[in-house]
């Protein structure tokens, strides 16, 4: 009987587990996804070097959801079968369905775990990984179908009332090539706000951006919502955090490493 | 040549400031009768209004005829000039499509009118679209007054006595007014039957340019004999000078068709849907142009200049450029560019246009016939019009594309401005082979709109055969499916089950309907076709177009509320092209039981629920004993009782049903119905089978089954020529077994 191994290649170029590199290296076939994150584009390059082989087998959407990954199950059947995913392989819970059908179907498999944003956003900005309420994603808007996640936007509030800071995932759409970049998602979410109505805005929250996290050209920057907008970020990928209530060293984290500005962080400070 | 009147714009304004002066009409008729000539007779005879500029001579010094025609063909209404009894009056002619199968068009050209001519052919007498029309007009409460036409066939062709013309004259009256009796509500019948001594009825021949009214000949001192006399004693052309038919219809209109101010008292409660006792439902009842605008718009057309042009009616307020309106229902805030009164056919410029008055907009490009603008700081109060409602479904489709492949955009804009302008004609690219689909409501319909398309753009193009379009159904209540999205987050169960006659009714009639209050809603569907308190208070979206309605049974689902307008797009989805070959669903009613959505919004975007939706839809319409239902005419032939034998034999020979054959005066009168699939020659065979004698008219009737030995045969024949797989769809196709 085959086997599946999921395997996380982390946010930056090299971040695979070693042993990992060991199963690569013997696997029957290697199938990599790369419409749930974006990676570095030299990733694969890196790949090749450290493994050896070249023969990387790119899955689309469509093959995972439309097709069930039917392909990649074939070769698990019979051998050993890996699925290269960014960050951490089942942050991105769409591949559990793979899983749960492997394990359905008696193929054996196995997850090595990886870096994820959602844990390196602690060490990007200083706050508490307690402190964190729901995740949550910003999708583009669709009106013209019927599609405006407004729900987003609750999902911060709620989290502001319990004191929580909520980290918020971009949209990304490989197929279309563009990913959301944190001024548009500024922008979206204040659009929102405006249509829902709310009594207090948000825009003057101290939110952190944080782009290309874990990559040698991070770039961290705090200070209120609507600020963020006029923001140079770079390229993507890029997330957003919203914070609830801010302790004193998270406050200090956030001007040290994050550039909030002086009497924003005096402001925090005083209102304890 | 046509005698032009000059007037100031300034003069216009002091006439059309006054709704006395103002009366806003329309004509109407059954095809053939006569409509076209009639309103080109008014017009030569009441002469082209012109704008007189002050010191300058007028370029335009005298129009033919020809181009006169040219001008009101495309124009969306046409406005004369006339004095009577010393007064001035303007008197707007909005524009009424000349064929039944522009029904839609009728509709929305009677919103903005308060009387109409209704043209019958005196040979004829009233045929069914004449009872068609004379029913929306009723429905509109818009006042039918009747104009007997081509009165010289009695004459000289039947060659009638003065009192056989007599006896013809009350035989049509009485049936005339049996419609009215018939369609007309209880408060208005008794007063709207058209009376012929208090001149309400007007007969001549449009084509010799005559016409009278009876207390019109009788200050004349005009008699029928009179009339015959000229016919045989050949100074015809005598009588357009001395009892001209733009006189006697003219007449007609100022003494018979109520004034704006009066028609809007009774119309506006039977046409908007607000509250009367609000700010703008007391200006609407009065008509007043200092009240908030409101503008309902009767069409839309493209001018190759200015772009698009709305033309509708002012109901209240005054409109200026530079005005903010808003367009309740492309639910859009626009401001106003250019304000236009209509002189003849051409429009002019002006500052300002007030309540009662025919009025073409630029600036509003959202506005498609049928919109209801109102002032903008209104928008929170606005209520539309009530929904027009449009009785003919699009039923052919060709396929279009240009000769020379660059042409391609110009071909396609042009059809997007054609759709633009008549909204019964739909343009649809096929998915799959990426050719232009072109539907309209028959044959003849996209006859005219290729022949329009080729006048337009000059360019060539190649169209398939005329394929008649037909609608999926179910006849059984389907199984609940669990419709899974493409990431297996996202599961919603499904069924469908057929919907009741009485509510497609409902819906065809526009008395339930999707933008609508879901209380008045619900309170109808319970009421009148006998819901369930509970369906009919969570019915999500009604599907006007096709019939079709989706209904929520869920209780506490997490996250439905974001996802519900993607579920609703998703059933809108299914139901514009079905499972077994694609062609529209109709008469369906989808219930959505349950469902678990995914968390995050990444993950229950609209590609995930919409084919969740389409495709438990589709699995449950398989297992509901789905058909095809095909479109069925109503016909009807007048014809000699020789050639009775050819009429019955053709119709039968095309699937058809003879409901009655009955004597009617000379003719025999034969009404039955027949498929529109089987119709695409029927032309040419009445013609043969009767050696031309037979005056036939169609009309969309309804949807039936296709007989059921026809069925899978037909199936097989749309699927093939839509390139998909040539076997039955199954359940399994759409949701695999658990």
């Amino acid at each position: 009987m085959g086997k599946l191994v999921f395997i996380g290649l982390g946010l930056f170029t090299g971040d695979l587990p070693y042993r990992a590199v060991e199963v690569i290296r013997r696997a029957d076939a290697v199938f990599i996804e790369l419409y749930t994150t974006v990676l570095p584009q030299d990733y694969i390059e890196y790949l090749i070097k450290i493994t050896g082989r070249s023969d990387f087998k790119i899955l689309t959407r469509s093959d995972l959801e439309d097709r069930g990954g039917e392909d990649v199950l074939e070769v698990a059947a019979k051998g050993l079968a890996v699925l290269l995913v960014g960050g951490d392989p089942f942050v991105a819970t769409t591949h559990m369905a793979l899983r749960v059908e492997a394990e359905r179907r008696g193929i054996e498999t196995e997850v090595i775990h990886s870096s994820s944003i959602i844990s390196a956003i602690a060490g990007a900005t200083g706050l508490h990984v307690y402190k964190f309420g729901r995740c949550v994603t910003l999708v583009y808007p669709q009106p013209e179908v019927g599609y405006i996640p407004y729900s987003t936007y609750e999902v911060i509030l709620e989290n502001i009332e319990r004191g929580l800071h909520t980290l918020v995932l971009l949209d990304y759409r490989h197929e279309e090539g563009r990913a959301m970049t944190i001024p548009e998602a500024v922008s979206i979410l204040l659009w929102l706000e405006e249509r829902l109505g709310v009594e207090k805005s948000i825009r003057d929250r101290v939110a952190v951006g944080a782009a290309r996290v874990g990559w040698s050209t991070e770039f961290v920057r705090a200070d209120t919502l609507a600020n963020l907008r006029e923001v140079d970020f770079g390229a993507p990928p890029h997330v957003l955090v919203i914070t609830g209530d801010l302790h004193p060293t998270e406050v200090e984290a956030l001007e040290v490493l994050c550039h909030l500005p002086r009497e924003l962080a005096i402001k925090l400070l005083r209102r304890r | 040549m046509v005698r032009i009147i000059e007037k100031r714009i300034s003069e216009m304004l002091d006439i059309v400031k006054n709704p006395k002066q103002v009366r806003n009409v329309g004509t109407l008729a059954h095809v053939d009768h006569g409509k076209t000539t009639t309103m080109d007779s008014l017009l030569m005879g009441a002469g082209l209004l012109s704008p007189k500029v002050a010191g300058k001579a007028l370029a335009l010094d005298y129009v033919e005829i020809e181009q006169l025609r040219q001008m009101t063909i495309k124009a969306a209404n046409v406005s004369l000039y006339y004095e009577y009894e010393g007064k001035p009056y303007v008197i707007n002619f909005v524009d009424t499509p000349g064929h039944i199968d522009f029904t839609g068009h009728v509709t929305r050209s009677l919103r903005v009118m308060d009387g109409a001519i209704v043209v019958v052919d005196a040979v004829e007498g009233v045929m069914t679209q004449t009872e068609t029309v004379v029913r929306q007009a009723l429905e509109e409460r818009v006042r039918p007054l009747l104009y007997i036409n081509k009165v010289d066939r009695l004459i000289k062709e039947l060659k009638l006595s003065p009192s056989e013309i007599q006896q013809r004259f009350i035989q049509i009256i009485k049936e005339f007014n049996q419609l009215i009796e018939l369609y007309g509500e209880p408060d208005i019948k008794d007063k709207w039957k058209v009376d012929p001594a208090k001149g309400q009825v007007a007969f001549g021949s449009a084509l010799h340019k005559w016409g009278l009214t009876i207390p019109q000949a009788q200050r004349l001192g005009f008699k029928f004999s009179n009339i015959v006399d000229a016919y045989e004693k050949g100074y015809v052309d005598e009588l357009a000078q001395e009892i001209p038919l733009y006189k006697a219809i003219l007449e007609m209109i100022i003494q018979h068709v109520p004034d704006p101010a009066t028609a809007q008292k009774y119309r506006i409660p039977k046409l908007w849907k607000g509250k009367l006792d609000s700010e703008i439902g007391k200006a609407l009842l009065e008509c007043d142009a200092n009240g908030p605008t409101v503008i309902c718009i009767s069409k839309v057309t493209v001018d190759p200049h200015a772009g698009l042009v709305a033309t509708g009616r002012i109901f209240s307020g005054t409109v200026r450029p530079g005005d903010e309106v808003y367009l309740v229902s492309a639910k859009t805030t626009r401001r106003v560019l250019q304000v236009s009164l209509y002189m003849g056919p051409t429009r002019q410029v002006v500052d300002y246009m007030p309540a009662g008055n025919i009025v073409a907009l630029l600036g509003v490009d959202e506005a498609r016939a049928g919109e209801t603008i109102v002032d903008a700081k209104f928008k929170d109060q606005a209520a539309p019009f009530e929904r027009l409602r449009y009785v003919t479904d699009a039923v052919v489709t060709i396929a279009i594309e240009p000769k020379h492949s660059s042409d391609l955009p110009k071909l396609v804009e042009a059809l997007k401005e054609l759709a633009i302008e008549d909204p019964t004609l739909q343009v649809r690219i096929n998915p799959e082979t990426g050719e232009y689909l072109l539907s309209g409501v028959g044959f003849l319909h996209l006859e005219i709109a290729l022949w329009l398309l080729k006048e337009r753009t000059k360019l060539e193009f190649v169209t398939s055969p005329p394929q008649v379009r037909y609608r999926e159904t179910i006849r059984d209540v389907g199984k609940v499916f669990e419709g899974k999205s493409p990431n297996k987050h996202n599961k919603l169960y499904i069924s469908v089950e057929p919907l009741d006659e009485t509510t497609i009714k409902l819906i065809q009639e526009g008395k339930v309907y999707d933008d609508q209050d879901t209380h008045e809603r619900a309170k109808i569907l319970r009421e009148v076709a006998g819901w369930d308190a509970d369906e009919a208070r969570n019915v999500w979206a009604v599907d006007d177009l096709n019939c079709n309605i989706i209904v929520n049974k869920t209780v506490g689902v997490q996250h439905l509320r974001e996802v519900k307008d993607t579920i609703i797009q998703g059933f809108r989805w299914a139901m514009s092209a079905g499972p077994l070959c694609q062609e529209p669903v109709r008469g369906v009613k989808v219930i959505l039981h349950d469902a678990i959505i995914h968390e995050d919004p990444a993950h229950r975007g609209p590609a995930q629920i919409m084919p969740a939706t389409k495709n438990a839809i589709f699995a449950s319409m398989l297992t509901a004993r789905p058909t095809l239902l095909e479109p069925i005419l109503k016909i009807e032939v007048k014809v000699p009782p020789e050639q009775l034998g050819g009429v019955l034999n053709v119709i039968t020979r095309h699937r058809g049903k003879i409901f009655s054959v009955e004597q009617s005066g000379y003719l025999m009168f034969v009404r039955g119905e027949i498929p529109v699939v089987e119709t695409y020659t029927l032309a040419d065979e009445m013609r043969s089978a009767t050696a031309g004698k037979a005056f036939w008219s169609t009309q969309f009737s309804r949807w039936a089954p296709v007989p059921e030995n026809m069925l899978v045969d037909l199936i097989m024949k749309i699927r093939e020529r839509k390139g998909l797989k040539k076997e039955l769809p199954k359940p399994e196709d759409f949701v695999p077994p658990f």
